[in-house]
Parts: C-alpha cells; sequence; structure tokens
C-alpha cells in the first residue's frame, strides 16, 4: 500500500514543465562572465602564440647557415627537405644492421647536373653513410641549420637539440664571416 | 574410454607435438653457435700480461668515449663501483676463473685484464626484446644498436661476465676530453666492448692490442689457421671463462 503511494507522489513531483530558461533573470545576469571568459581565453592563446614565436614572424623563414664552401648536397634540396629524417634512419639501418657504409651516388657539376663520361654513362662517385663524417663535414655548425629549422618547425623545443647529439658529437664550427 | 578423456588425450598429443615444433623451429632461427663467417678472437697471453701498465685499458676508453669513472684513479664526482661504465677493465685470478680456484691458485695474485668475450653463443642477445644486441654473422662480434636499446638490462642480467654496463647518467659528464670521431652514449642506454668493429672496418687493429706494450695480445679470426690468434692459441694452452656455462668465449688465457 504504501509503495502505491510513494509512487504517485513521486511522479507528480517530478513531471517536467515546461520552462524557458532564456528569459529568466539568472541566465541575463551570466553573460558578462561568459564575454569576460572568453576574452580571457582568446587574450592567453594570443600572448601564448605571441610568446612563441611574434605574429609578424609566422611567414618569414628561418634564417638557415648554409655551408660555406660545399655547392651540393648528396642529393637535391628538395628530396633532402622533406626526407632527410628518411635517409638518416635508413643510412643507420645501412651501416649499424647491414654493415654496408659506402653509397654510390651519381656525381653531379656546380649546376647540379649529372656528370657524364664520353660515352654518355653517368659518372658515381662513393660516400660514407655517416652523419658526423659526410653530414656534418659541411653543414659544420648543426645549431644554425638543424636545430633553427627544427625549432621554427616545431620538431624540437626553443633551445632544445635533437636526439642525435646526445651521442654523435657536434663539429666545431669553422669560422666565417658574420657570425 | 570416454569421449571426454579421449578429447584430452588427443589435444594433449597435439599440443606436445606443436611445442617439439615450435623448440626445433625456435633452434634453428635462433642463435647457432657458429653460424658467423669468421670467429673473431682475442688471446691474453698471461705470462707477458700482469695487468700493471694497463696501457689496454686507458686506450680503449679513450678510443670509444668511456667515462673512467669506475678507475681507482678517477677524479670526478664519485660514482657507485656499480653504476661505472667499463668496456675493458682489472679482475683477479680467482673473480675470472672461479672455478680454477683452490688454496693453492688463491695466492695468484696477478690482476687480469676482462672484456667481453663475444660468446659464440651469447646469452645477452637471445633476451634482448627489441634485437638491439646481436651477433654479427659477418664476423661474430656481439654489437649493441645504442639507437634501438631501450635500457631494460635485461642483457646485463644475462650476460655471465658482466660484461655490460649501463649509463645511470650522461656520460659526457664524467669525460675530461671527447674525441670526435667516435660518439658518446647517452642516459639508459646499456653499453660493453665492440671488439673495435669500427676500427676493423678501417683496417685496424683492436685499440687494446695495438697498445699493448707487451704484444701480450692477439687478435684474428680463429677460422683463418694463419692469424695471430690461431697461431698463439697453437702455441701454448689456453683457457676461456666460465666454459661450462656453454657461452663459447672467443676471448681466451694463455696462462
Ligand atoms: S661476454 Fe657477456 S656481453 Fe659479451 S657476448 Fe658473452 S654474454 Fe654477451
Amino acid at each position: 500500500m504504501a509503495d502505491d503511494k510513494d509512487i504517485q507522489k513521486t511522479e507528480e513531483e517530478y513531471r517536467p514543465t515546461e520552462y524557458d530558461y532564456r528569459h529568466t533573470e539568472d541566465a541575463r545576469s551570466d553573460m558578462p562572465f561568459i564575454v569576460l571568459g572568453v576574452m580571457v581565453f582568446v587574450a592567453l592563446m594570443l600572448g601564448a602564440t605571441v610568446a612563441n614565436r611574434g605574429l609578424g614572424k609566422f611567414r618569414s623563414k628561418p634564417a638557415l647557415e648554409l655551408p660555406r664552401d660545399a655547392k651540393r648536397c648528396i642529393r637535391d634540396t628538395a628530396f633532402m627537405r622533406s626526407n632527410h629524417m628518411k635517409l638518416l634512419n635508413d643510412w643507420r639501418d645501412a651501416v649499424v644492421r647491414g654493415e654496408v657504409r659506402k653509397e654510390k651516388i651519381p656525381r653531379r657539376d656546380a649546376t647540379g647536373k649529372v656528370v657524364k663520361d664520353a660515352a654518355g654513362k653517368t659518372v658515381y662517385q662513393t660516400i660514407e653513410r655517416s652523419l658526423t663524417k659526410t653530414c656534418l663535414r659541411c653543414h659544420d655548425n648543426p645549431k644554425a641549420f638543424c636545430d633553427r629549422c627544427h625549432v621554427y618547425a616545431g620538431v624540437t623545443r626553443p633551445g632544445g637539440s635533437l636526439k642525435c647529439f646526445h651521442c654523435h658529437i657536434m663539429p666545431n664550427p669553422r669560422p666565417r664571416a658574420g657570425r | 574410454m570416454d569421449r571426454g578423456k579421449r578429447n584430452f588425450l588427443k589435444i594433449a598429443g597435439l599440443t606436445g607435438a606443436g611445442a617439439y615444433v615450435g623448440f626445433v623451429g625456435a633452434e634453428a632461427i635462433g642463435n647457432k653457435p657458429g653460424k658467423a663467417k669468421k670467429k673473431l678472437a682475442l688471446v691474453i697471453d698471461t705470462r707477458k700480461c700482469k695487468g700493471d701498465c694497463p696501457d689496454c685499458i686507458a686506450a680503449c676508453h679513450r678510443e670509444h668515449n668511456v667515462p673512467e669513472e669506475h678507475n681507482p684513479n678517477f677524479k670526478g664526482p664519485p660514482v657507485r663501483s656499480s653504476q661505472g661504465i667499463k668496456w675493458i677493465w682489472l679482475s683477479t685470478f680467482g673473480g675470472a676463473f672461479h672455478e680454477q680456484v683452490n688454496e693453492h691458485t688463491g695466492r695468484r695474485k696477478d690482476p687480469l685484464v676482462v672484456l667481453c668475450n663475444h660468446c659464440d653463443n651469447p646469452p645477452c642477445t637471445r633476451v634482448c626484446p627489441t634485437k638491439a644486441t646481436w651477433k654479427r654473422e659477418s664476423d661474430g662480434i656481439v654489437t649493441i644498436d645504442m639507437h634501438r636499446c631501450i635500457g631494460c638490462r635485461f642483457c646485463m642480467a644475462a650476460c655471465p661476465y658482466g660484461s655490460r654496463s649501463f649509463n645511470f647518467h650522461d656520460p659526457r659528464k664524467n669525460l675530461k676530453a671527447v674525441r670526435p670521431g667516435f660518439p658518446t652514449r647517452t642516459i639508459g642506454v646499456v653499453e660493453k666492448c665492440n671488439f673495435c668493429a669500427e676500427r676493423l672496418g678501417e683496417g685496424l687493429l683492436p685499440a687494446c692490442v695495438e697498445a699493448c706494450t707487451k704484444k701480450a695480445m692477439s687478435f684474428g679470426d680463429l677460422k683463418d689457421k694463419d692469424s695471430p690468434a690461431s697461431v698463439a692459441l697453437r702455441s701454448a694452452y689456453a683457457i676461456t671463462r666460465k666454459p661450462a656455462l656453454g657461452t663459447g668465449p672467443e676471448v681466451y688465457y694463455i696462462l
């Protein structure tokens, strides 16, 4: 008996009512807080962005220090820009696990064209697959090349350095004008 | 025979057969002793080496940027003896050949040079969960890929000779001078002697062998009858450390 009464009471008490929240006093009094909150949020996000890079610098590319005397890389620039990390990984696996240290690449002249011999065959040169002995021989200041671009691209945090250089030893940059 | 029992026996039989096939298969693809094309070995003549210079240790550690922190003469910040890095170091006769010691041999006091044995059947490589360490098929060197080592230290537990060290801290902190020709290691990886794989690739002898002024070390391929190591082993009686474990050490000691 008591159960029935309870059920009845419950249904009456909790029957949903039509209620329009838009016209209550409460909602209108919340408005300034919401606007303030949005403003604080925007200011914080913008502040963080500006503190990181400065709005004006967004589109400018990082000033990379290119090798002084070497003119040609072991691959063309477009390939290196998008695939250098893959190349380095392949080299690492080839040397450490495959025990193959040397690699043959086509010789290129100063304009970047592949050199051919009299018979029209491509002339090759042998290079060592080595970060320190090959890459860093020309890019003798990784801080102003690798790190600068990686920080720009958000690969490393500002002021940080690549994990490569936890073990591989950075060369002493050769002196050059304007450094 | 009731059905349940019959099925149970069938499944048990199949499981046993499967386990056997798996075991044989694992043996076939796993570490097979003596598979390497070369069998590089080091023969240390203890009649010439009294462990008193020890030029080999200094040369090795300089060559490979190993901090000299386990060395009693080390002058840097103190490092717990169990945490020092070492590739080649001094032990005692009893420490290196504990099965051979009795009350009379115990009097043998000369320190003994020990290093990774580059075992023929290395237990360290079997336990590596990332295959960061393995025995090279070309020459039998037991090597480590530092890029892949996750620092779990299973190999250190598996090696019966204590040949491996762990980088508990940044090794560059305790290096007086960094030699640019060889990478250092980083915090959190295991390292050990690599039989100077990088020097062999350039046609040089291991740094320890080259540095030994007493000419007590002979290095070479045991599959080549005329290599210095083969010649040295033919000339005198030599023993290896803990042979009963079946690891097949490739560092030999002429007594
Ligand atoms: S001595 Fe130790 S580290 Fe060296 S190969 Fe043998 S088990 Fe591995």
